[in-house]
C-alpha cells in the first residue's frame, strides 16, 4: 500500500473513534457503566490501529528516502572536496607567500626577523587547523 | 556580479530548516499526551499524576501501550537526519558560493609584501607578473566553484525534489498527530463536563445546577490549549510552505544551470526566494 492509502486508513479509524465517542457522550446518562466500559475499550482498540498506521505511513516514506538520501550525501560530499580544493590553493599562496617572507629574513642576516617570519609561518599553519575546526563547528550548529 | 548572493538563499533555508528539530521532537510528546488525556477521561478522572513529560507518563504504561509513540519517536528522528542531510547540502553549496574561499588575492598580496622585504628590494617585474596571476587564479577558482555548483544543480535537482516531498509528506503525520492530540483534549473536557451533570444526578441536587461558570471557565481552558496545538499545527505548515520554496529555488537554479548558468541571474533567482523562506521562519517561531 502507498503512503497516501495507510494514512488515509489511519485517519478513518481516528474518524471512527471518534463517532464512537459522540455516541458515548450523546448517550451519557443512558449508558451503564459495563457498556461504557465496553465502548471505552472498543475506541481504545481503533485509536491504537490508527496510531499504528499512522507510523507504518510514515515508515513508507523512510524506505523510499535511501536512494536519495545517498545521493544528496554524495553531491555535498563533493561540494566539500571542490571547496577543500579551491581553500587548499588559497592557502598554499598564503604559506609560500610565508615562506618567501623567511627567506628574505634568512637572507637579512636578521636574527630578530628570522625568529618572527618563523613564528608566522607556525601561526599560519596554526590558523589553518582553528579555521577548520570552527568551520566544522559552524555546519554542525547551522543544520543543528 | 559574485554568486555570494546565492548564500541568502541557502543561509535563509538552513536557518528555518534547524527549526524540523524542534517539531519532530514535539511528536513524541504529542503522541504521549493523546495517551494521557485518553487514559485520563476513561479511568473516569480518578487520581492519576499530572503530566510531567512523556518518558515519565510512557514509563508507566505496559509495553504494548507506549509502542506506538516510541516507533515515532525513531521514525522521527530518521526524519530529522533526513532533514539534516538537505540542509547540510544546502549549507555546503552557499560556503562554495561564498567569495571567501574562491579568492587569491590575500595571498598574492603577502607573496607581494614578502617580496618586497627582500633585501634586494622587489623586482619591478615582479609586481605586475603578480597582479596578472592573482587574476588568472581568481579567474580559474571562480570557474571551479562554479561549474561544482552548476553540475550540483544538474545531478541531484531531482532528488531535492523528491526528498521536500517526502519531508512534506512527513509533517502531514505530524499534523494528524496534532489533530489527535487536540481531539483527545476536547474530549476529555467534553467527559469531564458530562461527568459533572453525572454526579449532581447522583447525590441528587434539585434543580441539576446549569453549571455556568464551570462551563465557561472549562472552555476558556480548553480554547487556550487548542490555540497551541492550532500554532503547531501552522508552524507545520509553514515548514510545508519552506520545503517547497527551497524545492521551486532550486528548481530554478537548475533551470539556469541547463542554460549556462548566468551568475547575475543565479544570484537574481536566489534573492526572490529569501524573503518567501524568512517569513516561513517567522511563521514556524510562533510556535516553536
Amino acid at each position: 500500500m502507498s503512503f497516501e492509502q495507510v494514512l488515509q486508513q489511519s485517519r478513518e479509524h481516528q474518524a471512527a473513534a471518534e463517532e464512537i465517542t459522540r455516541f458515548h457522550l450523546n448517550n451519557f446518562q443512558k449508558l451503564s457503566a459495563a457498556e461504557s466500559a465496553r465502548l471505552d475499550e472498543r475506541e481504545t482498540e481503533i485509536r491504537e490501529i490508527s496510531r499504528r498506521l499512522l507510523n507504518e505511513a510514515a515508515a513508507i516514506l523512510w524506505e523510499d528516502l535511501q536512494g536519495t538520501l545517498k545521493n544528496i550525501r554524495e553531491a555535498t560530499d563533493k561540494m566539500r572536496s571542490v571547496r577543500a580544493h579551491l581553500k587548499s590553493v588559497q592557502r598554499t599562496l598564503s604559506f609560500a607567500a610565508a615562506v618567501i617572507g623567511l627567506g628574505g629574513a634568512i637572507l637579512s642576516q636578521n636574527p630578530i626577523a628570522v625568529a618572527t617570519s618563523a613564528l608566522g609561518v607556525v601561526d599560519l599553519v596554526n590558523t589553518f587547523r582553528d579555521e577548520d575546526d570552527e568551520e566544522d563547528a559552524a555546519e554542525e550548529d547551522a543544520v543543528g | 556580479v559574485d554568486l555570494v548572493g546565492l548564500r541568502k538563499f541557502t543561509d535563509e533555508s538552513v536557518k528555518a530548516g534547524a527549526k524540523f528539530n524542534d517539531l519532530s521532537q514535539d511528536i513524541y510528546r504529542a503522541c504521549a499526551v493523546e495517551l494521557y488525556y485518553q487514559k485520563y477521561r476513561m479511568s473516569r478522572f480518578t487520581a492519576i499524576s499530572i503530566f510531567e513529560s512523556p518518558d515519565v507518563f510512557l514509563g508507566t504504561l505496559p509495553a504494548r501501550e507506549r509502542v506506538e509513540c516510541e516507533t515515532a519517536k525513531k521514525l522521527w528522528g530518521n526524519f530529522a537526519a533526513a532533514n539534516k542531510v538537505l540542509m547540510s547540502y544546502l549549507y555546503v553549496m552557499g560556503q562554495l558560493a561564498g567569495d571567501d574561499i574562491a579568492n587569491a588575492d590575500a595571498g598574492f598580496k603577502a607573496a607581494k609584501n614578502s617580496i618586497a622585504s627582500l633585501p634586494r628590494g622587489s623586482d619591478p617585474i615582479i609586481a605586475p607578473t603578480l597582479n596578472i596571476a592573482n587574476t588568472i587564479t581568481n579567474i580559474l577558482m571562480d570557474a571551479e566553484r562554479q561549474k561544482a555548483i552548476k553540475k550540483v544543480l544538474i545531478q541531484n535537482n531531482g532528488d531535492v525534489r523528491s526528498l521536500t516531498a517526502k519531508l512534506s509528506k512527513a509533517l502531514i503525520t505530524y499534523i494528524v498527530w496534532l489533530e489527535k492530540e487536540k481531539a483527545a483534549l476536547t474530549n476529555m473536557y467534553n467527559f469531564a463536563l458530562a461527568n459533572h451533570q453525572s454526579f449532581n444526578r447522583q447525590i441528587q441536587v434539585k434543580p441539576i445546577p446549569s453549571d455556568a461558570l464551570l462551563v465557561l471557565s472549562a472552555s476558556a481552558n480548553l480554547e487556550i490549549e487548542v490555540q497551541k496545538i492550532n500554532a503547531k499545527i501552522r508552524a507545520a505548515k509553514a515548514y510545508q510552505n519552506l520545503l517547497t520554496n527551497i524545492k521551486d529555488g532550486h528548481r530554478e537554479l537548475y533551470e539556469e544551470a541547463l542554460y549556462g548558468f548566468n551568475k547575475k541571474v543565479a544570484v537574481r533567482i536566489a534573492l526572490k526566494y529569501a524573503p518567501a523562506i524568512q517569513a516561513n521562519f517567522d511563521d514556524i517561531n510562533k510556535a516553536f
